[in-house]
């Protein structure tokens, strides 16, 4: 096995948690599209002072409570209403659920996500894809389907519920 | 954590489905939402483990959809590695210089440290940008012809080498402004650099430029005209104002003309040109190039260009709005489809033209924009390919 201080050993870790470690940053709630600068953040971090981290601690483990105080520092440098996105975020992970579920391994999640969003009515699915891969806010959204804002934030919020219960119910298929 | 305010009494419990309407909210843009709205939320959570769960599982999926749909989103891996990779050989230069600069024999006896000094006194031009105080301004001052490279020296002035007085500036090295007096120092080829007291440097050996990383000055790349002739003048209107010279070769500057870039880390700054009444303001991600005539030192052409890594693209109805920047400040251009791209590898090699769908989130990328009125002028971009395709 390579040593912790080697190349190899960095990007297999990288190869290894950055679909966990991602998910669990946006549980924190930072925005999904500052995810991945937040998560760059930690691993850039890591990489650094690889010497701070306690004996016999897990990487991973580690990786998680430097993605969290990355999270509050993000929020800290937004200024506007840190504090309360701070308190947000600490609320959303006092639950012991919260450590567990960053340790499900997403990457099977996103190819069981393809065959799910493909069991979507293609109206559906178009909106997923404005959203997510155009970038289009839910405030455009909403004029374009003349709907209130609130109604479209729902829409695509039940959507997302959809897809956690067909990729749970995948998840349940599975040997 | 102590509750942040206290609930508003406009918020009551409409049922769940209006309170996951704020919570829905939340996913999208949290701006949206006011104080109370927020701390309405907050204490939400607090109270409902049902509602912090639908929370974390709408963001993880929200996460996981993005993963799926948004194509700059799928090479994580790869842009980790290229960042660490930049980050390390930067560490390593500077070390390996340091450890050069510290070796040389020429190097003065250690004394205390000037860097905190306050001038009694200074330059009226310079005045307003010590007025600013904490302004950190990086400034890169290169020669633009090939020329015998001398050592920076002091040719006024004191300068000090982390604590030690030096006359032959080291590179990669802090160098601070001693005294109340200003300090001027010779530049690599031919550039003359006149630094407001207590400002500090970094000479860099790799590219033979001035780093100004705190305080103010006056920057001259010709050594035969006077100093203040040519000279342009960098004042930060911010708490974070950073510039950068470097040659213009690069950017087809004409025949024996000379240009500065000069760019800005954070905050904003004025920059005043010779023979230029009115200072141009100059934002983050952005270079003005400036060039200057050799003789009169007036300013012949100025034109900016965007540089920094890619923050996001998204399609709107015009082309592809591609924002470049940082977490603490973002410029947007338009990319329509009269936009030439060119992708090249990050050393320049090897240049072809590109697709709209070859900027990725991350890479580094150029763009010249004309007018203020970036919407009606058509851009060139340079993407820099600074990591292996995903």
């Amino acid at each position: 096995m390579d040593r912790p201080e080697s190349d190899q050993w960095f990007e297999a870790l990288v190869r290894d948690t950055h679909h966990a470690l991602r998910s669990a940053i946006a549980g924190m709630g930072v925005p999904v599209a500052d995810v991945d600068d937040v998560a760059q953040e930690v691993y850039v971090d890591f990489a650094r002072e690889r010497e701070r981290m306690p004996a016999g601690i897990e990487a991973r483990r580690w990786l998680l409570g430097m993605a969290r105080n990355c999270s509050y520092e993000y929020f800290r440098r937004r200024r506007r209403h840190h504090q309360h996105l701070i308190a947000i975020a600490e609320a959303l992970a006092q639950d012991p659920a919260a450590a567990t579920d960053a340790d499900e391994e997403p990457e099977p999640a996103v190819l069981a996500l393809r065959a799910c969003l493909g069991r979507l009515r293609p109206e559906q699915r178009a909106l997923l894809e404005a959203h997510y891969r155009d970038g289009q806010p839910i405030r455009e959204l909403a004029r374009l389907h003349q709907r209130l804002e609130t109604t479209m934030h729902m829409i695509v919020a039940r959507l997302r519920d959809v897809l956690r219960r067909c990729l749970r119910a995948t998840a349940g298929e599975a040997p | 954590m102590s509750d942040p305010t206290p609930v508003p009494t406009a918020f009551g419990p409409n049922g769940p489905e209006h309170e996951r309407e704020l919570l829905a909210a939340l996913l999208d843009d949290t701006d949206q939402l006011s104080e109370a709205q927020l701390a309405h939320v907050w204490h939400q959570l607090q109270t409902s483990a049902a509602d912090r769960q639908w929370l974390r599982e709408q963001r993880r999926m929200d996460e996981l959809l993005a993963r799926e749909l948004d194509p700059t989103r799928a090479d994580f891996p790869n842009r980790v590695r290229a960042v660490r990779q930049r980050a390390t050989s930067s560490q390593f230069l500077r070390r390996v210089t340091r450890a050069v600069a510290v070796a040389s024999p020429r190097s003065a006896p250690r004394q205390a440290s000037r860097s905190l000094r306050r001038p009694s006194r200074v330059p009226l031009g310079l005045a307003a940008a010590l007025a600013a105080g904490a302004m950190l301004l990086t400034a890169w001052i290169l020669a633009l012809t090939p020329a015998p490279v001398h050592a920076p020296q002091v040719v006024m002035g004191e300068v000090d080498a982390e604590g030690t007085r030096v006359q032959e500036l080291p590179t990669e090295t802090r160098l601070t402004v001693g005294g109340s007096r200003p300090a001027v120092i010779t530049l690599g080829t031919s550039g003359h650099a006149e630094l407001a007291p207590a400002s500090q440097v970094e000479l860099s050996g790799s590219d033979r430029g001035c780093r100004l990383v705190s305080g103010s000055g006056e920057f001259s790349l010709d050594a035969s005209a006077p100093l203040k002739a040519g000279a342009a003048q960098v004042e930060g209107a911010g708490a974070q104002v950073g510039a950068a010279w470097v040659p213009s070769d690069r950017h087809g500057a004409a025949p024996g003309e000379r240009a500065l870039r000069l760019t800005v880390a954070a905050g904003e700054a004025h920059v005043r040109l010779p023979h230029q009444a009115v200072p141009q303001v100059l934002h983050p991600h952005e270079v003005l190039v400036v060039e200057m005539d050799r003789a009169s030192g007036a300013a012949v052409r100025t034109r900016r260009i965007l540089v920094g890594h890619i923050w996001a693209v998204a399609r709107q109805a015009q082309g592809l709005a591609i924002t470049i920047g940082d977490v603490h400040s973002q410029r947007t251009c338009l990319v329509t489809s009269a936009t030439t791209i060119t992708v090249e590898a990050a050393d320049g090699a090897h240049p072809r033209q590109g697709t709209a769908d070859e900027l990725r989130r991350g890479a580094a990328v150029e763009a010249t924009v004309g007018s203020a009125d970036r919407s009606a002028t058509p851009v060139a971009l340079v993407v820099r390919v600074e990591r292996s395709a995903p």
